[in-house]
């Protein structure tokens, strides 16, 4: 009979799996008729089932205390108490800053888009309403024909007046004073182009000499009576400019004012520093702890 | 308890979120450490050792067995520990009485068994110790997947993960274990009560 330490390690192994139920069926169907062959393999196969169940019967050892660990052991400090609640106030308020950027930005488009369509019906109207006192001083030429005669620098001011977006309503209701101080000049000028210098005014700002000579040579020959209705007329047809329209223009021009900048970028500029303010407090109480 | 939850959080640096884990492992922990050191004193060194790391190197876990990951650590704290012992051995103030004398604690004396005869607390005592005495006379790797095994009910994949070996060298050690547990019992049986020897008339 096999003593069992005469048993090899390869038998040890098949009982020792044989006994967890980890053996394969092949090795199990090795295993089974040796056992019936071979009674010392079975005697160590009980020896091995009793240690086995020896092992398993030995008592848990009680813990001689808690093992639970204390920031300190772990050389931690818990943070303080409000740093969950301006974490989570200072990304509301990035996400609140966020919403507003892109709210601007959207409605920004809409405006710039929309506004560009105003000011060029403005200018358009503008163009349209200039030649009107001509023909009533019976100059006979249409509008087209006088910015026919024109030369080409004209066309080039009221370009760039559309182009730099600035709305003629601004510089129109100055247009009348011009024409009045030009009055006393002593050259005459076809009437046809006299209403055709309002026009040319307006690219002043473009520095368009030829052009402001152009319409102080021609406003020179209106009378007074009928510069003051051409006046009256522009004056009636261009409604002054409003609010955002001035904001606008001091936007586009360059010039800032507190005043000028809309709620939605007043908000912006508002919650932006209330998220830099949280944060900089969320990040000063993370290194406070408790 | 969800314990990925608890990871998950216990990974971000919440204590409260680890010790809750730790309570429900720390028995099984100190138990593995126990085995290794053989005395309550260092078991329970080493099992707070284990834990500290575990909670430092949380950030290593990738998943899977959380307690699998756990009691490896307390396995490798555990040899680290016997190796520094080895290098410097010493012993512990709390081994000697107050006159200098070295007490001997038979492991598993300190265990008691409420509403059992006295004869029968004795007996069982001595088979404890005796299992206990061959459990340390095994080779360390032996004895760790005969505790973790055997004692502490891992199936072979799950021993695998926490000596990180393939399961095949937890199935070798085992039955190598489990032998010479067999023959350790067998020399110390004639010191034991003959209803736990495990010779041929009590087993068959």
């Amino acid at each position: 009979m096999k003593e069992y330490n005469q048993l090899s390690t390869r038998d040890l192994e098949l009982l020792s799996a044989y006994i967890d139920g980890e053996l394969s069926a092949r090795g199990l169907a090795r295993l089974l008729p040796r056992l019936d062959r071979e009674p010392g393999l079975k005697q160590a196969l009980e020896e091995m089932k009793a240690v086995v169940q020896q092992l398993g019967s030995l008592p848990e050892a009680p813990m001689p205390r808690s093992f639970t660990l204390t920031p300190d052991v772990v050389g931690i400090r818990s943070r303080h108490r409000a740093y969950p609640v301006f974490q989570f106030a200072t990304a509301l308020a990035a996400i609140a800053f966020v919403a507003l950027v892109g709210l601007d930005t959207v409605v920004g488009q809409f405006s710039v888009a929309s506004r560009g369509a105003v000011m060029s019906d403005v200018v358009q109207e503008a163009l349209v309403a200039a030649p009107q006192p001509e023909a009533e001083l019976g100059t006979g030429e249409t509008f087209a024909q006088a910015d026919d005669q024109r030369d080409g620098v004209d066309v080039l001011a009221e370009e760039e007046v559309a182009g730099a977006l600035v709305p003629p309503a601004l510089e129109a209701p100055g247009e009348p004073d011009e024409a009045l101080r030009s009055e006393a000049s002593p050259s005459p000028q076809p009437p046809a182009e006299k209403a055709v210098g309002g026009e040319t005014i307006i690219g002043e700002g473009a520095g368009e000499q030829p052009a402001v000579t152009y319409a102080d040579e021609h406003a020179a020959t209106l009378d007074a009576d009928s510069m003051n209705a051409v006046t009256e007329t522009q004056k009636s047809d261009i409604e002054p400019p409003g609010d955002a329209d001035l904001a606008f223009a001091q936007e586009t021009t360059g010039r800032w004012s507190p005043a000028s900048l809309p709620i939605l970028r007043l908000l912006e500029i508002g919650v932006g520093s209330l998220v830099l303010i949280l944060g900089g407090l969320t990040l000063w109480i993370r290194t406070k702890r408790i | 308890m969800d314990e990925e939850r608890l990871v998950r959080a216990a990974k971000s640096g919440d204590l409260d979120a680890f010790n809750r884990l730790v309570i429900e492992y720390q028995s099984r922990a100190y138990n593995l450490a126990y085995r290794f050191m053989s005395d309550p004193a260092s078991a329970a060194d080493v099992t707070q050792d284990a834990f500290i790391s575990a909670f430092r190197g949380l950030g290593r876990f990738r998943g899977g067995s959380f307690r699998s990951w756990l009691l490896r650590i307390v396995v490798n704290a555990c040899y680290d520990e016997l190796r520094r012992r080895k290098r410097r051995p010493e012993s512990s103030l709390d081994e000697f009485t107050d006159d200098g004398e070295r007490l001997f604690v038979e492991p598993g004396t300190s265990f008691s068994h409420e509403g059992k005869k006295p004869e029968q607390e004795v007996e069982r005592s001595e088979l404890r110790a005796a299992i206990e005495k061959c459990l340390d006379e095994l080779p360390r790797d032996f004895m760790t997947v005969a505790v973790l095994v055997d004692i502490q009910g891992f199936d072979y994949k799950e021993a695998a993960r926490v000596i990180g070996k393939p399961v095949g060298t937890v199935k070798s050690r085992l039955a190598r274990a489990r032998g010479r547990m067999r023959e350790c019992l067998n020399r110390r049986g004639e010191l034991l009560p003959s209803r736990f020897r495990l010779d041929d008339e009590t087993i068959r």
